[in-house]
This record gives C-alpha cells, structure tokens and sequence, in this order.
C-alpha cells in the first residue's frame, strides 16, 4: 500500500472510495494471514489432532548468576510456540516434539540465551543480567518496552517513591518526584491539584494545560477514578518523542498509570490502611476583639458590628480533620487465569468544618488465556463513588474579614448578619445556611483481547467504557445571607458524562541477527458526550427542613434565573479518530531508533482543519555498550538520547467551538408576553485546529559505579504554535464581536536533571536518595498574525476585583514575557499625610494612577523547581524525608493587600501586619508591586518512619507500620498562608483570598501482606 | 474439516475487529443534540419572530443604565462621586462628568458596541429575511427592522456623529459624514412610513410603529442645526403635528404614573418606551442606584440594600422651584421620615457620623438627612466625598422612576420601562421648533403647547411664550433623567459650560464622544472624531 493511499484516505473527498479499497486491501492481507496460518498447522496443539510425532519430556532449572532461581523465564521450543515458563524455584518441566533442536531461554533484562537440545533432558541454565536494568521494563503507549531501550524523556514513579498522605487524587503522590512536573496542589478534600508540565503551553485554561492520562491502556479515563494504593507506577513522558503516538492530545505530556496486577504464579492479599489528622499549617492573624477595638479607639472610630463579644472567626469555622483510608486488595494467577481485586474507602475530613470528602473504589481485573493461550480475554471494571460537601467560596474571605468584636449569634439565638455591609457575611452562618453537596460516580470498563497470530505478531484490542455521573445539590437556607431574597433556594442537577473507545494495534517483533525491529500499527475510534443532564431550581420555600430534596415545594420559580432554573451545559459530543503506527529499530544493542506517527481526526475543529499529522523520530546511542567502553569501569551505563516531535492540544475543548451557535440573547416583548429571543453567540470558525507543539528533547542517562549513581539530564526546547485565543473581531462580517481563532506561539525552554544515589550500603543499614531539579522559561512569542490582533500593550488578565479596582488588570498576556507576567501599580512610597503613592508613567508620584500607569514587575513563573528524597533503612527500620520547592517566582498577595485597608477597620477586621501601616493611608489596599512577593519555598513535605514487624506466626507474610507527617515545615519569606499558590491555568501566581488553606497532617498507617 | 475449524477459530477475532474497523473509518460527523445551529435554525417561517428577538433584546441591555449614564452623567442632571475609594471605578463617572473622558472610555466604548450590535443585528436579521417573497408581508417585516436600525443609528448619530453606513450585512464601508447619516435615516425613514403599523396597543407596545418614525424625525429635524449645520424647524413642527393630529396620543393626568415600575401599554402617552422587566429584561436599576440602605424599609424593598451613588447637582435641583409643581416631589431632599411619619433614624458614632470629628466617642441617634449640597472631603482628584455618614448622604435623590418594592433582590433590577418618544415630547418640540422661528400651525403657540405640560404638573401657568431658557428649563423638569439633557444641552449650546466640579469650559469636540480607540484597531477605515 502506497503512502499516498494512507494519506487520501482522510482526506475529505473520496472517502468512501478510498475506504473500500483499504477496506479490501485489509481483508486480503488478514485472509492471507490467517490462511497461511492454518494451513501451515504448526500451531496449535489441540487433544484432538492425531498426533504425528513422538514426544519427550525435558526438565531443568534457570538461576541468576549469583544462584538464585529466576521465576517466570519462557522456555520455548525455537520455531515453535511450545513452551513454559519457569515457577518459584526456577524450574520447568516441557513436553517436546523428539526431534526439536533448540530451546530458547528469554526473560526480560537478561540476555536470551539459545540451547540445542541434542539427547539431553535436563538443563540447567544460568542468565546473565544484561546491565545493571534488571528487569525495569517501561510501559509506554500501546506498549511496553525495557527501559534500557528508550530513546525519549520518560520517568518512572514506582510506589515506594510515591508522596504518602492524605491524597484524593494519584496526581498529589507525584508532587516534587519528577522534574518539569509543576503540581500545585489545594487544602480542599474536594479541590484538585493544577499540573503543567514542561511550562505552560496554552491560552486556555483547566483540561487543556494538564497532561493527558491513560490509565491501564485506557486513554483518557479519569484520573479520579483510582485509589493512590492500587497503583504500582506511574510514567511520565514529557518529550515529544515519546508522546506523539498520542497525537493531538499529548502537548502537555503523558501520565501513564498502572494498577497493580497478579504477576505470573503469584497469590497475594495485602491490606493498606491509615488514619490523620490534618490540622491548619499556617493563618493570616488577624486583629482579636481586643486588639481591634484599641486600634480602633486610638484612631477615634468604633467597631461597625459590636456586641461586647470576642469571636475569633477562624477557630470557629475550622477544626482538627480526621480522615482515614483502607484498602484491600487481592490476587491470584494461575496457569491460565489471573485476577486483581481491590476494594478502597477514604474518608477526608477537611479542616473547615462541615467540608468533608469520601469515596468508596471497588476494581477487579480478570484474564484468562485461551486457545492454547493463543487468545488472552480480559475485563477489567472499576467503579468509584464519590460524596463531597463543598463550602462556599465566600468563607475564606469572611473568616479573616468578620469583626471579631461581633457574637456569632443574635440573643434570640439566629445567626447574628449585617446585609449593609458588603460581601459581608457571618462566617459560621455559611458553614450552616449554604450547602453545596455533590456525588459523583465513575464507572469504567474495559474488556481487552489480545491474540498471538504469529510468532512475533500479536494483535490487542480493547474497548472501554466510562461513564460519570455528576449529581449537584445546593440549597440555601430561607436565612443565608448568600442568596437574599430567596427566601429558601434549592438547585438540583446531574449530568452524565459518557466515553467509549475502541483500540486496536498489531505488533510485530523480530530479531534478525543484530538487527531488532518492532512494528506497531494501530487505530483508534472514540466519542465522548459530555453534559447529558438537566438542572432544576426553585425558590421561596416554606420550610429549611427538606433541604434540595422536594423541589415541588418552592413557590417561587420565577424568582430563579432561567440559568439558574435549567442550567446552561448543552450535550457536547467530540469524536477522535486515530491511526498510528510506531516503529522501533535496534541496531547491535547499541543504536536506538524509534518514529511514530498518528494521524488524528477530531470532530471538535473547522471541517477544514479536522485532520492533522504527529510525527515524531528519536535516536539513542548506548554508548556503554560500544566495544572501546568495554574496558572503562567509570559507567555502567551511558546512553544519550535526542528526539524530536510534533504533538497537539485538543483537550478541554467544546466539541462546538468551530461552528456557528444561536442562543438566548435576553427576552423580548412581543404583543404583552416576554418571549426569548434568539441570535447568533458564537461564530464560525471552518479554519480551527489544534495547537501544535513541536518539541525536540536532548538526554543523557547514565549510571556510575554498577548504578549506584544513576542520574538523567534533558535539556529540550518546545515550540507552540496555532494556539488558541477568543479574538475580538469586527462585526460585521462577523456576527458576533468575537472569534477562536488560531493564532499565537508561546515557547518553553528548559533543563532537567535528576540524580539517584545509594551512598551506603551495607547488610544491616542503607541510605539512598535521590534529587531532581528543572527550570524552565516559558516566553509568549506572538499573540498576533496579519488578520488578527491584540493590542501592543497586551491582554490584560487577572482582574480579581476588590474595593475601587474593578476591573484593573494584575496581570498581562504579552508578546516578549512569560505568561503569568504582573502587571501592578508601582508603589513609591507615601506623601507627607501617609497617604500611599504610585508612579505614573512619567515617573510622577500620585495618588492616583491609572491602568496606564501600571508596569511589568515580575513573573509568577518558578525559575526551579526542585524536590529531594532521602531514604534510610536500618534492620527492620525505615525513615524517609523529601524535600521540595520552588524558586524564583512572584506571589501577588492579593489577599493581604484587600485586608490591608486600615482605615476602613471599623467594618472589616484587618490583619496582626497592618498594625504597622500609617491609618490615614487611603490607599493602602491597592494591589501594587508592595504586595508581589518572592513565592520561593522548601518544604518538609513528607517525613516518614516505618517499622516492620515479623508476624510470620500469625501467617502474615510482611507487616508495617509507619508514622508520616506531611507539610511538616516551609521555609519561605512569603507573608501569606502559605506559598504555594495555584501556578496552572492563565493567571497563575494570585493569592486572593480565595482558596482552602493549606493543611499540615499527621498519619499513622499500616501495611499487611497476607 | 479439522483445518476449516483451526481456520474459523482463528477468524473469529480477526473478523470481529477488523469489522469494527471498517464500521467506523474517518466520520466525524457529529449530530448536533443540544444546541441550535444553521442546521436546525432558522429553518421555519416560526422561528423568524425569535430571531427577530436580538433587536430588541439589545435594546434594554445598555439603554437605562450605560447609555443613559452616557448622556446624563456627561451633564448637570446627574453625579457619581467616588466615596472614600468606592465608586471611584476606575474614574469612569468623573471623566464624564469633567468631560476628561478618552477613547478608551469603557462606556464610550460599550455604546459604540451596542449600537453597532443593534445595526449588525438588524442587517444580519435582513439578509437571513431576503427569502421571504415580495409582497405586503416582506414589506412589513422589513419597515419593522429598518426602523429599528434607524433608531440604533439616530443613537449613533447623536453620539458619534461621524460613523459608516452600513446598509448590507457585511458591509464594510468607511466612516461617513455626520450629515450623510443624517440623510440616510431621514430617507430609510421616509421610504418605510407607509408600512408601518399605525396601532398604538399592547400589540406595537416596545415595537416600532409609524409614530416612533415621526417622533424620530422631529427629533432629528429639531437637532438638524446640530447634526448637519442647517436648522429644519418647520420640518420638526411638521412631524409633531402627524403625531397630534393621529388623535392617538395624550398627556397621562398623572405624572408620576408614567414612571411607577407597573407603567406599560396603557400609559396613553408613550409613543416608543423600552421594555424592562426584573428578573427576565433586566438592565435598568434606578431604585438600586438612586436610594439609601436606610430607605429600603420605606420603600419595601426587603432584605437588599440599594447602592445610595446617584444623586443631581444643587444648581440642577434648584430648577424644581415652581409651586405646586408635583415633579418637586420626585426628588428626596432634607430630613427623611417613614411613611408613618416618624424619622428615619439610625444609631451611630460621630466618628461615624464625620469622619473629621476629633472629640471623645459619642453616641448619637441620627435622622437621615440628604443635603441639597454636595461637596468633597476626600481626595479631590477622585472626586472623592469621602465615606462618612455626612458624604453618603450628600445630593438630592430621584424617586422618580419610583422604587419598585418587587425588584430582584439579587440583581437589583427594576420593572419600569424606559421611555424614550413621549407625547409631552412632541409637544415641547414643536413649541421650541416655534419658538426658534417655524411656523405656528393648527393655532398652537409655545405658551399653549408648554402650558399643556405645566398644567398637568400642576405648575403655574405661562402667561406670554416662555423664552428658550425657560423652554429649557422646563424641559428639564419634565424629562429630567429620561437621557434627553446631553441633547438639549448640547442644542441650546450650553454642554460645554462649567457645573459643580467640572471647572473649566470643555472645548466644542466634546459634543462627540470619540471613537473607541479599540474599534480603531479592528477597523482600520474608521476615521477619529476630531479633537481626539
């Protein structure tokens, strides 16, 4: 078949023509395959085939080279598929054919080896290790291959390295481990983590900046949906190289994550469980009662809301959470059959009082070979339930804010509230009279076939299928003072988001003398509909007592908005349409070679550019294995690695972006009656695709000293292109004054290093540890071309709002600077009444300046990020501490600058800090370079002690308990809660005030192997 | 037959799968489930009455507050100082009221855009009617749209003067004349009179009728001097009189019921009000921006608090002098009480009270007093009040659009539709057409046409033709936060004259606004108002 075939067929004319013939072409190819196959009639031993020949039993055993026997070598018969493995003790026992010549050897990490069989019946072999890579074999897209033979940027989290705490999401055990990986994560049982890899590469927020996850082969399942303990690794590919066989959605890297799963003959029953306590690392102190009302006294004023009381807001809205884990999980493999079970229950208190997290996991996985183990069938079902109770964003502002010179209650026992004052609302009250409760329920399975056709040619297929089920239930009580007027307010909704895929690849491998050629082609076909549902509101009910249960009760729908009543989430339905192939090339052990491509097809773009190309080629040279290395003893291993490749980002997209929308433009009066009308909200875009991501990646792997030093270095320079922005255009021709548009380039360059050591190691005591550290600098490189633009001065981002600066931008988007670049007043001191002043753009000092007068003043783009781990064990002790950090970043501390209003303390409570501000300063609030701080850090964040315990007499196999204490100490100079503040989406670096303080947590937990 | 089974067993899988590949190949043709597109709208005669909906709908989303903000704060009738560093917002409202504004002014900015959206909706809504075949049908639809993108572009006219004409959906003309535009609605106009619908009834009630297309006319030949240097007078009475003459108009006996929040079709003299509604029409908030928190028991207004920021200029509260007059009580000034006549007190701190007092804390209980004055104790370059009771009380407030007890507590908007062509109007016009030099006709006289609207304020009476000034003033008693004062101001030549805290003559080019210099960038053809 002709390349040109290939490419026409996803062209848009001649489709069905096309398809036909490829359609025929591959049924003669599959019918001469199979007809080959059965004709020839080597393969399969079947009881009823007379057979023909005599046969002989051989026996033997294979061992290590230091005399341990080795479990799970395949023992095959050379030209044949007659085989065996080895069990526990390395011993084998095979039926052969009398006149069979050669038996071959193999197991992953060592060198295969090739016996004649001549009369002997028994063998036994000895195998030598291949390197110091025993057996760490790396699953990569629609595969697996040893890590010894990747030419990409891959790294490789096993469990034992894995953050431990309180976690929700598998993303948390990843924080600091490996470089380039940027997480930042929230207090909240119920918040996730943001995630960049490599810099951000896009304009667009929340799914399109995260990497892409396939868990167990499945792409793009939810990350949620795993317990942290069933997960035995997770990859991250980082380089393009490594994840264009992903295409269009692998821009911002690859997570790969593995369950854990029955390895050949093995049986096992373990039990994983913890309890914490999480408490509040750090606080802004703001002003007590007392304090405040001598403050407020010297300044001749008095507090705005006073009842002789002393509140202290914050202890009476948070609370020492108590969260506990447990997590069964069993497995067996026998000779044709293999399953894994495991059962997961969290329950996370959060620190805010009535926040609270919980969720049951339940997965199994089954296999069973069949056909002579020809034919491997596999289901593999997990099931998530999820209840969170959310609080409302409002807390965290009001519970600094709140007077403390205030009672939480009214004598006549409701909720003491002052609705003049704005935002303004009793903290406790919230915690009460506003809840936001949701379930949701994540079911996903896959039902996987894998065929040996031909000996080096196997055939996978799965197909997978997830549904969420999003449940929300709010209701404010007839008293909140969130939602006044109501009266009561209760809103319902559930939403189904549904994803089915199908995934087939053949692989082909083969050794040809020195030669090593692996071939994989696939295609993939999937349709996710997201946003099936409905929403219901009312309002003005006549009793709290129901909650959101009876909606039928409220007698005010008119009183909901109509976004309110039904919601605005319309069905969106995105379609990805993939073939991809993959080709792996070894030369001599030495020279690495590996391209792929995929050619993706997505319904989310403009018919015009729905079709697009990943190509990706990398090369790696083994230098250790080069025959002038053979008598160096510095390395054990030498491997340098470039590769280059181009992939997409079409995550997080509304399937809908590209075409021309009509809605609901207001309501009109037409003869007496208010009747919706109906225009144009989005307008066409034919031309829309991808963002593209060319990146190319420079490596070097090496080892020391038999891998007692063992490290990594990347270097890579990533180039985004086509990115995606909301452009204002004219109207007309439009018609609608906006556009998606194509258009930007944003670049990332950086360096990556990590280093693991084993300093000591002895019989009774060993240390290792290992570091990382990345950097990255991320540059907005174009924001225009020659049909649309954006301002020279930039896009102004991140208006967070706050007294007398509606609508100031903190932040810009330029041309030149990174994304997350300030954009402040410039503070310059204060005038003789200590009244603050900021420079104009004339270099005057005013009181008043305008958004003109604003200038860049830093980024909040970390210049490292870094992390280290440190383990001991001593007998039947182990300790382990990791440290990690960022450095070089800019903090808006948006927080404290809006509590910062000193002469406004008779009605908001201000902080401890601002005692030392001059009161008359009318402009001490304002956001400007005086509250951008150094967001630099290291933190403890995990300290762990363990101890293993011999319960051999109880038929326990290992037991161990451990102490953990997460978040145990920052150092930083950062005046807020804490430094690490949201550093994903496209305003990143602001702390205002509104997120879930961070938590510190003590755990005690223990491991059971049975 | 043993090898057919071994070939059968091994085509299950292979036939399975690569069915599954065949069946699905390259389609990415998604059925649109949940959402209207080109494939499913419009594609029925029904749907064009909905679609119709964006020229109305965009009507009241700017017009009773950015647009009125645009031609009221920019004048003597109205003012938003800054309050100890709130409602400074960015210096928006004191750039109007200085006339400092830029061209990149969010409001100028805004109102460039929903005019234009108005315009584009209507030509988008005329290219996608071009179906609908010749005849009296496609005639009415037509007048209906085109009548409505005249009245966006008199709004233009008014504003920016200078702006492209654009006929055609996707037209991509270049700025015209101030008096092009002029001509250009005056034809379009003209041309779709006769098709218009002549009811005045719930059933033309916020829609264009063949009155509005007078209405606007006299509006514009009254401003011809302005707008394109030549003073049309007689054409201005001319237009009046096909309005008084209809027989379909009267003054309402009561003033005040024009503007009460249930006001509507039956109101006898709205000859084009735009419709408002709380909870769906939202975009008006007079109630929320004119009272006090301290009121909203007074006037029933539940648990939310209006925003107490709007209030007139003493000199422009002085015009309210006449005896008798009932639109005197349209205004809140002096010590409050409630409706039992008790004081509305509240129970505060003189530090509270005046944030200049020095003394010991004291206590005090306070009767809400608004004063007649206004004036500033904060920082002056933001036109700053300060924020002590003393500030937030300053100016005399509108209750004019009367508070409506059944706002929407969360948005704060009003039920009261907005009138913009009312009969007392047409009747004004044509006594000021007169006055500057038109033919008297149908025996009316500017003293029998003003003493029309003085008799049913209940002001005295003029006993001789009242000269322009008082013409003037008159007109502001009656129309008084109706976003007429910029046009008359500018007419009689006095926009530019120095009020409360805008202490210098602007120069002439002010009587434009510029264009936004955002749309300047999209469009490179459009040409900058002079001056700016």
């Amino acid at each position: 078949m002709k390349n040109e075939t290939v490419v026409s067929c996803f062209r848009n004319e001649n489709i069905r023509s096309t398809l036909n013939k490829i359609r025929l072409i591959l049924t003669v190819i599959i019918a001469m395959i199979v007809s080959i196959h059965s004709v020839s009639g080597v393969s399969f031993k079947d009881g009823a085939e007379p057979v023909l020949q005599q046969n002989k039993e051989i026996s033997g055993s294979v061992k290590d080279n230091q005399g341990l026997p080795l479990q799970g070598v395949s023992v095959v018969v050379k030209g044949t598929t007659t085989g065996t493995i080895t069990d526990a003790g390395g011993l084998f026992r095979l039926s052969v054919p009398a006149d069979s010549k050669t038996l071959i050897f193999s197991f992953i990490g060592m060198r295969s080896q090739e016996i004649e069989i001549g009369n002997q019946l028994t063998f036994n072999i000895v195998m030598a290790e291949e390197s110091y890579l025993v057996d760490e074999v790396v699953v990569v897209g629609y595969g697996r291959t040893a890590k010894k033979d990747l030419t990409g940027a891959v790294t490789v989290v096993e469990a034992e390295e894995m953050n431990k705490g309180v976690y929700s999401s598998p993303t948390q055990m990843l924080q600091g481990k490996v470089p380039g990986l940027n997480i930042t994560r929230s207090g909240d049982p119920s918040g996730s983590a943001s995630i960049t890899l490599r810099g951000p590469s896009t304009l667009r927020t929340g799914a399109a900046m995260e990497p892409f996850y396939v868990i167990d082969g499945v792409p793009g399942a939810s990350i949620d949906a795993v317990a942290p303990d069933d997960i035995v690794s997770i990859n991250i590919m980082r380089d393009a190289s490594s994840t264009a066989i992903y295409g269009s959605r692998a821009a911002n890297g690859i997570i790969l994550i593995t369950t854990r799963r029955a390895k050949t003959n093995e049986s096992y029953f373990t039990y994983n469980g913890y309890a914490a306590a999480e408490t509040v690392s750090n606080r802004i102190e703001m002003l007590s009662a007392e304090e405040l009302r001598t403050f407020l006294t010297a300044n001749s004023k008095t507090p705005l809301d006073e009842d002789g009381s002393s509140t202290n807001w914050q202890d009476e809205v948070m609370r020492t959470g108590i969260s506990h884990n447990h997590n069964f999980s069993f497995g067996n493999s026998s000779e044709n059959t293999r399953y894994s079970a495991s059962i997961n229950y969290l329950n996370n208190q959060g620190i805010i009082k009535t926040s609270s997290m919980d969720r049951l996991t339940a997965r199994i996985s089954v296999e069973q070979q069949a056909v002579n183990d020809r034919v491997t069938l596999g289901l593999n079902l997990s099931n998530t339930e999820t209840n969170q109770h959310v609080i409302r964003q409002e807390l965290f502002a009001n519970m600094l804010k709140y007077l403390p010179t205030i009672g939480i209650y009214n004598p006549d026992g409701t909720y003491y509230q002052n609705t003049q004052n704005s935002n303004y609302h009793n903290p406790v009250a919230i915690l009460d009279n506003d809840l936001d409760d949701r379930k949701i329920s994540n079911l996903l399975a896959n039902m996987t076939l894998k065929v040996n056709i031909l000996k080096g040619l196997t055939y996978d297929a799965s197909a997978s299928y997830q549904n969420t089920d999003i449940k929300r239930n709010v209701y404010d009580k007839q008293a909140s003072t969130l939602k006044i007027g109501s009266n009561g307010f209760a809103l319902r909704s559930e939403y189904a988001n549904r994803k089915t895929l199908f995934e087939n690849y053949l692989t082909y491998e083969n050794l040809f003398g020195k030669h090593s050629v692996k071939i994989l082609a696939g295609y993939s076909w999937q349709q996710d509909k997201l946003n099936d549902g409905f929403q219901a509101a009312n309002a003005n009910f006549v009793t709290d007592d129901l909650l959101y249960n009876n909606l039928s009760l409220g007698s005010s729908p008119d009183k909901v908005t109509t976004q309110e009543r039904f919601g605005t989430a319309t069905i969106q339905t995105l379609r990805i349409i993939s073939a991809y192939s993959r080709l792996n090339y070894q030369f001599a052990d030495r020279y690495l070679l590996q391209a792929t491509i995929r050619r993706d097809g997505s319904s989310a773009f403009g018919e015009n550019n729905r079709w697009g190309t990943f190509p990706a080629v990398s090369v790696g040279w083994r230098i250790t294995n080069e025959p002038f290395m053979q008598n160096q003893k510095l390395f054990s291993d030498l491997k340098l690695r470039i590769g280059y490749g181009i992939s997409g980002n079409s995550l997080g997209f509304d399937p809908m972006i590209s075409k021309l929308k009509y809605g609901l433009t207001g309501v009109t009066y037409i003869n007496g009656e208010q009747v919706q009308s109906i225009g144009v909200t989005q307008n066409e875009n034919a031309n829309l695709k991808w963002e593209s991501t060319a990146m190319s990646n420079i490596g070097l792997d090496f080892a020391f000293l038999k891998g007692r030093i063992t490290g990594t270095l990347e270097v890579y320079d990533k180039e985004t292109k086509d990115l995606i922005w909301y452009y204002p255009v004219k109207v007309p021709p439009y018609l609608y004054p906006y556009l998606w548009a194509n258009v930007g380039e944003i670049s990332n360059k950086g360096i990556e290093f990590q280093i693991d050591a084993t300093p000591v190691r002895t019989n009774n005591f060993q240390w290792t540890t290992s570091f990382n550290i990345s950097s990255n600098k991320n540059e907005v490189k174009s924001l225009s071309n020659d049909q649309f633009e954006t301002p020279e001065i930039g896009i102004r981002t991140a208006a967070i709002g706050g007294k007398g600066q509606s609508g100031n931008p903190t932040q810009v988007i330029m041309e030149g600077q990174p994304l997350g670049t300030f954009f402040l007043r410039q503070w310059a001191g204060r005038d003789e009444s200590g009244v603050s002043l900021f420079f104009a753009a004339n270099g005057d000092k005013l009181r008043v300046v305008t958004v003109d007068d604003f200038a860049i003043c830093g980024s909040a783009q970390p210049k490292f990020l870094f992390g280290w781990n440190n383990s001991f064990a001593y007998r039947k002790f182990d300790l382990s501490f990791f440290f990690r950090g960022v450095a070089g970043n800019k903090i808006l501390n948006g927080t404290l600058a809006g509590l910062n209003d000193v002469n406004y303390a008779a009605s908001n409570n201000i902080p401890k800090w601002s005692l030392r501000e001059p009161v008359g300063d009318i402009n001490s609030f304002y956001y400007s370079d005086r509250f951008l701080e150094s967001g630099t850090y290291a933190r403890l964040d995990n300290a762990t002690l363990g101890y293993t315990i011999d319960l051999s007499k109880l038929r326990i196999k290992s037991a161990r308990i451990y102490v953990t204490g997460n978040n145990v100490f920052v150092l930083t100079g950062y005046r807020g809660v804490d430094p690490e503040i949201n550093m994903g989406g496209i305003e990143p670096g602001i702390d205002n005030n509104n997120f879930y303080p961070k938590t510190r947590s003590f755990i005690l937990g223990l491991n059971l192997n049975f | 037959m043993k090898m057919k089974k071994y070939y059968i067993l091994n085509l299950i899988p292979v036939v399975f799968l690569s069915a599954l590949i065949m069946s699905a190949c390259t389609d990415l043709d998604i059925d649109v489930e949940s959402e209207l597109t080109p494939e499913n709208f419009p594609t029925q005669p029904s749907h064009f009455e909905a679609a119709k909906g964006p020229i109305y709908s965009n009507l009241p989303s700017a017009y009773a507050i950015d647009y009125w903000r645009l031609q009221s704060l920019s004048t003597d009738e109205v003012l938003i100082p800054a309050r100890g560093g709130n409602w400074d917002d960015g210096g928006i409202y004191r750039e109007l009221h200085k006339h400092t504004w830029t061209k990149d002014h969010s409001i100028v900015r805004g109102i460039w855009e929903y005019g234009f959206r108005g315009i584009s909706s209507c030509n988008q809504i005329l290219t996608m009617f071009d179906a609908v075949p010749e005849g009296e049908l496609r005639n009415k639809q037509f007048a209906e749209i085109r009548m409505m993108r005249a009245f966006y572009y008199f709004l233009m006219l008014d504003n920016f003067g200078n702006v492209p004409i654009l006929e055609k959906f996707g037209d991509d003309t270049p700025t015209s004349t101030r008096a092009q535009v002029f001509a250009f609605i005056e034809s379009e106009i003209l041309d779709i009179l006769p098709y218009l619908p002549t009811a005045k009834d719930a059933s033309t009630y916020g829609r264009p009728t063949k009155w509005m297309g007078h209405a606007l006319l006299a509006k514009m030949y009254l401003n011809s001097k302005v707008y394109t240097g030549q003073a049309k007078w007689n054409e201005a009475v001319a237009q009046c009189d096909f309005i008084i003459k209809s027989g379909l108009f009267s003054l309402d006996s009561d003033y005040k019921s024009m503007f009460l929040p249930t006001n509507g079709p039956s109101v006898k003299e709205f000859i084009f009000a735009i419709v408002y509604d709380a909870f769906k029409i939202t975009g008006n908030s007079f109630t929320r921006y004119s009272l006090t928190p301290e009121l909203k028991d007074k006037y029933f207004l539940g648990s939310r608090s209006p925003s107490n920021c709007m209030k007139t200029l003493p000199e422009f509260y002085d015009k309210f002098n006449l005896p008798g007059d009932v639109r005197n009580t349209t205004w809140l000034i002096g010590p409050q009480f409630n409706n039992d006549g008790t004081p509305i007190t509240v129970k505060t701190t003189y530090i509270k009270l005046d944030e200049t007092y020095t003394g010991p804390p004291r206590d005090t209980i306070w009767q809400l007093n608004l004063t007649r004055e206004v004036w500033l104790r904060g920082d002056p370059l933001k036109m700053d009040t300060g924020n002590d009771w003393l500030a937030q009380y300053m100016g005399a407030r509108s209750i004019k659009f009367y508070p409506d007890k059944n706002w929407d507590p969360v948005s704060r908007s009003d039920n009261h539709d907005f009138p913009v062509f009312r009969y007392a109007d047409i009747l004004m016009m044509k006594a000021e057409a007169i006055l500057q030099g038109a033919t008297a006709t149908e025996g009316d006289t500017p003293m029998s046409l003003v003493n029309q609207i003085r008799n049913r304020a209940k002001a005295p009476l003029f006993e001789a033709n009242p000269t322009l000034t008082e013409l003037l003033d008159e007109r502001a008693r009656e129309f008084v936060w109706e976003a007429w004062r910029r046009n008359d101001m500018i007419r009689f030549g006095i926009y530019k004259d120095k009020w409360l805290f805008k202490d210098t003559e602007s120069e002439k080019y002010r009587e434009l606004f510029p264009v936004p210099a955002s749309q300047i960038n999209l469009n490179p053809k459009l040409v900058q108002n002079p001056g700016y």
